[in-house]
């Protein structure tokens, strides 16, 4: 009697140090955030030279289209708008085409001016490179000779919601 | 003496060995930190790729684990799942043993270090690392309790 005593007490002593001494443990608390994120970039710095016509038809318009824009955006509905810093001369139209992500939408073809166009809307939680930009100088005859302009195209992304 | 009296005299010298070697081990199994890492937030990315991750190498653990016989392990886990799109890994730097590198956190505990046969160095680096792909969105300043565990392994 006494002996099964001792031992069941043994027993129970190393069965409750065989579950107390099997871990131990620590904890850290991490604090973590991802705030809105819009970001977009362009590649290429194209020159556009008008030098030629079909006779009986306006001069030939010329594009460039080894440029490209890449985004990353995780809001949902941005939009990207284009600008330049003065006008155009005269009878001169500088248009830019950008390929919309997935999921977006480009408005195509569009004259850019001082007044900031929308050039592609919806682009929503996305990160996607090397997209293609082209863009198309239009001359008319009245236009005359231009000598060599630049103009500055200024792309902003806003982030929607 | 009475035979009565000889068992429970027999029993309290059981309890008092068994309590020394409970506590002896206790004392052996301790893993402690140094604190929790600052708040990690992403903020930013180069246009066409994922939000940029952050990390945090700033806090240190240390194990009073002097294993005799069989090894130990640390574990990891988090008391509720990252948010999707978002993913917090942790790596245990370890003297001894091996290191898994880095880790995914879930809620399901799992291996950072194996195999620890001896006493740790103290003040060895835990590096957290954030990340989050672009249709995580944008996601609230929040939390996770990160445990470590540190068990016994054969």
């Amino acid at each position: 009697m006494s002996k099964s005593t001792n031992f069941l007490a043994i027993g129970a002593l190393v069965a409750f140090a065989a579950v107390n001494t099997a871990s131990a443990q620590v904890t850290q608390t991490v604090t973590f955030e991802v705030t809105a994120i819009n970001q977009i970039s362009v590649t290429g710095a194209p020159s556009l030279v008008i030098n030629t016509a079909t006779a009986g038809s306006a001069p030939t318009s010329v594009t460039a289209a080894a440029n490209s824009w890449s985004v990353t955006t995780n809001q949902s509905t941005a939009w990207i708008t284009a600008i330049i810093p003065s006008d155009m001369p005269a009878g001169l139209t500088l248009s830019a085409i950008l390929t919309a992500p997935a999921g977006a939408t480009s408005a195509g073809l569009i004259a850019l001016s001082t007044t900031a166009v929308n050039v592609v809307t919806g682009i929503t939680k996305l990160n996607s490179a090397a997209l293609g930009l082209t863009y198309t100088l239009d001359a008319t005859a009245a236009a005359g000779v231009v000598t060599s302009a630049t103009r500055v195209v200024t792309y902003t992304i806003t982030g929607g919601v | 003496m009475n035979a009565s009296a000889s068992a429970v005299r027999r029993i309290w010298r059981t309890v008092a060995v068994a309590g020394l070697a409970f506590g002896a081990r206790e004392a052996r199994a301790q893993v402690s930190v140094s604190g929790s890492p600052a708040a990690m937030k992403v903020t930013m990315a180069v246009a066409g790729s994922a939000p940029a991750a952050v990390s945090d190498a700033l806090t240190t653990y240390s194990s009073a684990t002097n294993p005799a016989p069989g090894h130990f392990s640390i574990t990891a886990s988090i008391n509720s799942p990252m948010p999707a799109g978002v993913t917090l890994t942790i790596t245990l730097a370890a003297s001894q043993g091996s290191s898994a590198g880095a880790v995914t956190l879930s809620t399901v505990a799992q291996n950072v270090v194996t195999g620890i046969a001896k006493k740790m160095n103290n003040g060895q680096t835990i590096t957290y690392n954030l990340s989050a792909t672009a249709a995580a969105g944008v996601v609230p300043l929040q939390t996770r309790q990160v445990t470590l565990t540190q068990i016994s392994t054969p």
